[in-house]
C-alpha cells in the first residue's frame, strides 16, 4: 500500500508512470464521470442550435414548445420534435442553413439562420445585438436630425418670405399656386412692398441655422465594425472633427427650432465646443471583433487604449483555446490571457464587461444588450468551443461567467449570476453507479478545473488510471467513464492540480467582489442619509386686535378689495392681498372690502382717523370681522 | 451637452409674465382665484409662454385664454377638448391646458369629454364648474342643484345634477381625477401642480363661486370649514399645518383605488376636495398613435393639395 502511494505521488509530483497499477489514460477515450450523460448531444435538447430570426435569437426548442403549445395531436408533436432533432444533428455535423428550408412541416415556425455552437457564433451574436441597438438608436437619431432640418428649413422659409425677394409677383405667384392670371399677384407684391417693410432674420441668426443645417443634411455614414483594434483606432481619430461639427450643430439645432438660442450666452459655448461637449450616444458604437491569439504587443496596446477611450467601443475578444501555456517559463497558464483580458478592462472601471462562454451567451442576451446601450466601452470576452467544451468551462469555472456594468450602482455592478452554483467553489453534482457488489451508490462530485483538462487530449499525460479502490487523499483523482459506461480512478498531475488551485482562486477573487458587493449594500443601510428635521412653519406674531390685517395665504385674488381701493389694497408676488398702505384710503374703505371679501378674510380693526365721518355706523358695520 | 445649455438660458420667470389685460369677470368671480393658481404654477414651473397654449371653449370660463400671455385658443361651444387634442398631436412640445366650464364641457361638449377621457392625451383640464351659466345672465346648466330657479327653469331645475367626478370615473381609461374649490387657493394651487405634472388626461373639477348669478350656492362652504372634506395621503394632497388646522375635516384617501375613488366622488356634502384617483400607466393616446414621419413643407403642402383636391372644381376654360 505504502509503495502504491509513493507511486502515486510520484507520477504527482514528476509525471513519470514508473510503477505497475499507473496506466496511461491515452487510448481509453475517457471522460469526466459527470460529463457522461451527455456523450450523445444529438438526443437532448438544449438551447442548440440557435435560430437568428428577423427579431430576435431563440433556441430552436424554444420555438418548437412555443408552436406545440396548443397543439393536442400527438402525431404531428412527435413528427415536429423528430424534425427538430433532425436538425439538430445537422447543425452539429457542421451543415447551418435557414430554418425556413428545412422546416417544412406544421406548425409553422419563424424563419431564420440556424447556428450551432461554434468559432462564428460570438461575432455572430454580438453583430446581430449590435444591429438591433444601433438600429433603434440610428432611427431615433435621424428621425430627430430629420425633424431639426424640417424645422430649420422652415424657419429660413418664414424669413424668406418677409424679405423682398420673397414678396416678388413671381415668388408669390409660386407660394399662391396660381394657374391663371385671375389673381394679380403684381399687384399684390406692390402693395406688401409698401404696407410692409422688410423683416429679416438677423444676418448672425440666418447664417448659424443655414450652417447647422448644412451639416445636418450631409450627416456622414460609417462603417462601424472592424476587426482589429488598429482599423479601429484610425476611424475614430478621422472621424473625430465631422463627429463634433455634427454635435454642434443637432446642438444648435435644438435651441434654434426651440427658439432658445441666447448668443449672449451660447455663442461662446459653441466657440469652445469641442470633445467633451459631444454626448457619447451621438455617434453608433464601433464594433471591434478580435481573436484572443492575434492579441500580439501592438494589437494588445491598441486594445488598452481603445478600452481606456471613454468611447462607445464595444469589443469582442474571441478565445479559442484557454488551455494556455505559458510564453515564458515552461508550465501551463491555463486561462491566464482570458483573465489579463478582463482584467485589463475590469481595472479601468469605467468599462462594461461580460465575459461567458459561447455556450450561454442566449442566456445573456439583455446583459449584451444592455453593453451595447450603455455609454461608454465593452468588451465581451467570450470562449468559443463546441457546445460541450464551452459548457464544461464554465461549468468548473476554468471560464466563468461574470458581468460589470459600470452604469449600475455600486452594489448592483458586478453580478456571477449566470455561473453554475456560483456560492461554492466548484460546482457538486450527484454521481450514481454500481459498485463491485453490484450497489448502487450516490455521491456528490465536484465539477473542477481537472475535469475540464482531462477532457482535453494534449494533456493526458498529466492522467493517470489506478486500479479501482486504490485513490487516497494524498493524491487527487476523478472519477472518469470509458466509452463503455465504466467508471475509472484517474488521478492527476501536479501541474494540473495547481492550475486548479490557481482558477480556484481567481474564482475567490471574482467571489470577494460579489462580497465587497454586500459591503457597500450593508454600508448603504446602516448609514442612511440623515432626513433633516422638519422644520416648523413659524408662527406670524398675531396682529394687534385694533389694527387692520388680511389672511393673505386665504385670499382668492378676486377682485373686490383691490377695485374698492388699489392703494391700501395690493396683491404680492403670489397674487394675493396685504394692506399696503392704510393710510391711503379710509376706514369705510376697509369696511366695505371686508364685507364685499368673498371669503370674509379682511379685518379692518380699529379706524385710524377718531374724526371720519359716520364712524359709529362703520364700527357696526365692522364688528363681524375684527 | 443640450440640457447643460438650457439650464445655462434658464430664465426665471414673474406672475407678469404671464398676465395679459384686467379680467373682465365679474367682482369677486372664482375664475379669479382659478387664474391666480395656473398663473403661479406657471410661474414656479417655468413654463416658456411660448411653449404654454390655453384652450377653452364658451362661457364665462372660456375667457382666461384672454388673461394668460401665452399661446391660447378661444374656441366654439363645446369643442375645447378636440381642438387641445389636435394640438396635442401635432405640438408634442407645449403644455397644453384647457378652460372649460360647467355649460361648456357637461352639456354640448359632452360626447367630446367621454372620448377626451377615453383618449387620455396628456392634457390639464380645468372644468370651472360654478353649476350655472354665467355669461348668459343665469341658466341652469347640466350641474345645476336640483330646485335651482333661473330664466330657463323659474321654478327651480327638475333634475338631479350631473357629477362630472362620476362620470369622468366612470369612463374607460380615466387616469387622472381631483376635486378642488375655489376659495381655498393653497389646496387649488398643489391640486392643479398635480393635475400638470400627471402623465395623461388630467381633469380637475373646481368648484367655482358665482357671486353675480348664485351668490349664496357656495357661502355655507365657504363660511365652515367643516363642509370641506380635505383629502390627504402621501401620493395625493399634503396638508400644510396652517390648513389642516383650519380644515380640520381631513381623511386619508389613496388616488391609486378607483373603487375608493368612485365612492368618494359621490359625496356632494362634505364636499371632497384632493386627488381622487391617479393612475400613471393609462397610455397616451398620442404616444399610441403619433406618426413618426417628418412633418416637412413639402410632406405637408402634398397633404393638403391631395385634401383641396378632393373638393376642386376645375375653372373651366374662357372663351
Amino acid at each position: 500500500m505504502h509503495s502504491e502511494l509513493n507511486a502515486q505521488l510520484a507520477f504527482h509530483l514528476t509525471g513519470v508512470r514508473g510503477a505497475a497499477g499507473l496506466e496511461p489514460v491515452e487510448g481509453l477515450a475517457l471522460q469526466p464521470a459527470l460529463l457522461a450523460p451527455y456523450r450523445d448531444l444529438g438526443a437532448l435538447r438544449y438551447d442548440f442550435p440557435l435560430v437568428f430570426t428577423k427579431d430576435a435569437v431563440r433556441p430552436l426548442s424554444e420555438l418548437v414548445d412555443e408552436a406545440l403549445k396548443d397543439v393536442a395531436d400527438e402525431r404531428v408533436r412527435a413528427r415536429a420534435l423528430r424534425r427538430e432533432r433532425e436538425i439538430r444533428a445537422r447543425v452539429s455535423g457542421g451543415l447551418g442553413g435557414r430554418l425556413g428550408s428545412l422546416w417544412d412541416i406544421e406548425p409553422k415556425l419563424a424563419d431564420g439562420d440556424l447556428a450551432d455552437c461554434d468559432a462564428a457564433l460570438p461575432g455572430r451574436f454580438v453583430l446581430n445585438a449590435w444591429n438591433r441597438v444601433q438600429a433603434a438608436r440610428a432611427g431615433a437619431f435621424h428621425a430627430e436630425a430629420d425633424g431639426l432640418i424640417a424645422r430649420l428649413a422652415g424657419i429660413l422659409a418664414a424669413d424668406h418670405v418677409h424679405s423682398d425677394a420673397g414678396r416678388t409677383a413671381e415668388a408669390l405667384a409660386r407660394s399662391l399656386a396660381a394657374r391663371d392670371d385671375s389673381f394679380d399677384t403684381a399687384a399684390l407684391s406692390r402693395l406688401l412692398a409698401r404696407a410692409l417693410p422688410e423683416r429679416r432674420l438677423p444676418a448672425a441668426r440666418r447664417n448659424r441655422i443655414r450652417s447647422a443645417l448644412a451639416v445636418l443634411k450631409a450627416r456622414p455614414s460609417y462603417h462601424f465594425v472592424f476587426e482589429n483594434c488598429a482599423a479601429a483606432l484610425r476611424a475614430l481619430q478621422e472621424r473625430r472633427p465631422a463627429l463634433i461639427d455634427l454635435a454642434k450643430a443637432m446642438a444648435v439645432a435644438r435651441l434654434e427650432a426651440g427658439g432658445e438660442y441666447v448668443e449672449a450666452v451660447h455663442d461662446a459655448v459653441f466657440r469652445e465646443f469641442g470633445e467633451s461637449a459631444v454626448d457619447p450616444a451621438l455617434a453608433p458604437a464601433c464594433l471591434v471583433r478580435l481573436d484572443a491569439r492575434g492579441l500580439l504587443a501592438p494589437e494588445n496596446a491598441g486594445l488598452g487604449d481603445l478600452l481606456a477611450s471613454r468611447l462607445p467601443v464595444k469589443i469582442l475578444v474571441q478565445h479559442e483555446d484557454i488551455l494556455d501555456w505559458s510564453a515564458v517559463a515552461n508550465t501551463p497558464a491555463f486561462g491566464a490571457r482570458a483573465r489579463a483580458v478582463a482584467g485589463m478592462a475590469l481595472g479601468l472601471n469605467e468599462v462594461f464587461v461580460l465575459q461567458s462562454s459561447a455556450s450561454d451567451l442566449y442566456r445573456l442576451s439583455s446583459r449584451i444588450t444592455q453593453a451595447f446601450e450603455y455609454a461608454g466601452a465593452a468588451l465581451f470576452n467570450v470562449f468559443c468551443a463546441p457546445y460541450l467544451v464551452a459548457a464544461a468551462a464554465m461549468e468548473s469555472r476554468a471560464f466563468p461567467a461574470f458581468s460589470y456594468d459600470p452604469s449600475a450602482p455600486h452594489a448592483a455592478r458586478f453580478s456571477l449570476e449566470n455561473n453554475p452554483q456560483p456560492e461554492r467553489d466548484w460546482p457538486l453534482h450527484p454521481l450514481s453507479y454500481e459498485d463491485a457488489e453490484h450497489q448502487r451508490v450516490s455521491e456528490e462530485t465536484p465539477f473542477t478545473l481537472m475535469d475540464f483538462v482531462a477532457c482535453d487530449r494534449r494533456y493526458a499525460e498529466y492522467f493517470a488510471r489506478i486500479a479501482p479502490g486504490r485513490a487516497n487523499g494524498e493524491v487527487p483523482s476523478l472519477p472518469m467513464v470509458d466509452a463503455g459506461n465504466r467508471l475509472h480512478r484517474v488521478i492527476v498531475g501536479d501541474p494540473v492540480a495547481r492550475e486548479a488551485r490557481r482558477c480556484l482562486d481567481a474564482w475567490h477573487s471574482l467571489q470577494a467582489r460579489v462580497q465587497r458587493k454586500t459591503f457597500v449594500e450593508e454600508r448603504t443601510v446602516a448609514a442612511p442619509v440623515a432626513a433633516p428635521p422638519p422644520v416648523a412653519e413659524p408662527e406670524k406674531p398675531a396682529p394687534a386686535s385694533d389694527a387692520a390685517y388680511i389672511e393673505t395665504p386665504r385670499c382668492t385674488t378676486c377682485e373686490e378689495c383691490v377695485k374698492i381701493n388699489g392703494r391700501v389694497f395690493v396683491y404680492d408676488a403670489n397674487k394675493q392681498a396685504h394692506i399696503a398702505d392704510i393710510k391711503a384710503g379710509s376706514y369705510r374703505d376697509l369696511v366695505e372690502a371686508a364685507e364685499a371679501c368673498q371669503v370674509s378674510i379682511i379685518h379692518p380693526g380699529r379706524p385710524l382717523d377718531p374724526g371720519e365721518p359716520g364712524l359709529e355706523e362703520l364700527l357696526q358695520r365692522a364688528a363681524p370681522f375684527l | 451637452m443640450n440640457e447643460c445649455l438650457l439650464r445655462l438660458h434658464d430664465e426665471r420667470f414673474e406672475l407678469e409674465d404671464y398676465q395679459s389685460g384686467v379680467p373682465r369677470w365679474c367682482s369677486g368671480c372664482g375664475d379669479n382665484a382659478i387664474l391666480a393658481a395656473v398663473q403661479k404654477l406657471c410661474r414656479d414651473e417655468s413654463l416658456h409662454p411660448e411653449k404654454t397654449v390655453f384652450v377653452s371653449g364658451i362661457g364665462c370660463s372660456s375667457r382666461f385664454p384672454h388673461y394668460m400671455k401665452t399661446y391660447g385658443f378661444h374656441g366654439i361651444h363645446g369643442r375645447a377638448l378636440p381642438i387641445a387634442e389636435g394640438v396635442r398631436m401635432a405640438r408634442p412640445d407645449l403644455h397644453v391646458f384647457v378652460n372649460t366650464g360647467d355649460g361648456d364641457c357637461c352639456s354640448i361638449g359632452a360626447a367630446h369629454w367621454v372620448h377626451a377621457v377615453r383618449y387620455n392625451m396628456d392634457l390639464t383640464v380645468l372644468l370651472h364648474d360654478n353649476e350655472i351659466y354665467g355669461l348668459t345672465k343665469k341658466q341652469a346648466s347640466p350641474t345645476s342643484p336640483r330646485g335651482t330657479r333661473s330664466n330657463t327653469t323659474p321654478r327651480g331645475a327638475h333634475l338631479e345634477a350631473l357629477n362630472p367626478l362620476t362620470v369622468t370615473l366612470g369612463i374607460q381609461n380615466v387616469s387622472f381625477v381631483a376635486q378642488a374649490v375655489d376659495w381655498i387657493p393653497e389646496v387649488l394651487y398643489q391640486i392643479v401642480k398635480a393635475a400638470f405634472h400627471h402623465k395623461g388626461f388630467s381633469f380637475v373639477r373646481i368648484l367655482q363661486r358665482c357671486p353675480e348669478w348664485l351668490p349664496e350656492l357656495f357661502e355655507p362652504y365657504v363660511k365652515d370649514p367643516r363642509k370641506t372634506l380635505l383629502l390627504k395621503h402621501k401620493d395625493g394632497l399634503q396638508l400644510s399645518e396652517a390648513i389642516a388646522r383650519t380644515y380640520s375635516n381631513n381623511r386619508e384617501h389613496d388616488p391609486a383605488s378607483l373603487a375608493a375613488a368612485r365612492e368618494m366622488a359621490t359625496q356632494v356634502d362634505p364636499i371632497p376636495v384632493g386627488i381622487l384617483y391617479r393612475n400613471e400607466a393609462v397610455p397616451c393616446y398620442e404616444d399610441l398613435r403619433r406618426t413618426t414621419k417628418v412633418r416637412t413643407a413639402d410632406l405637408i403642402r402634398s397633404g393638403l393639395e391631395a385634401e383641396f383636391d378632393k373638393f376642386t372644381v376645375w375653372p373651366c376654360t374662357r372663351n
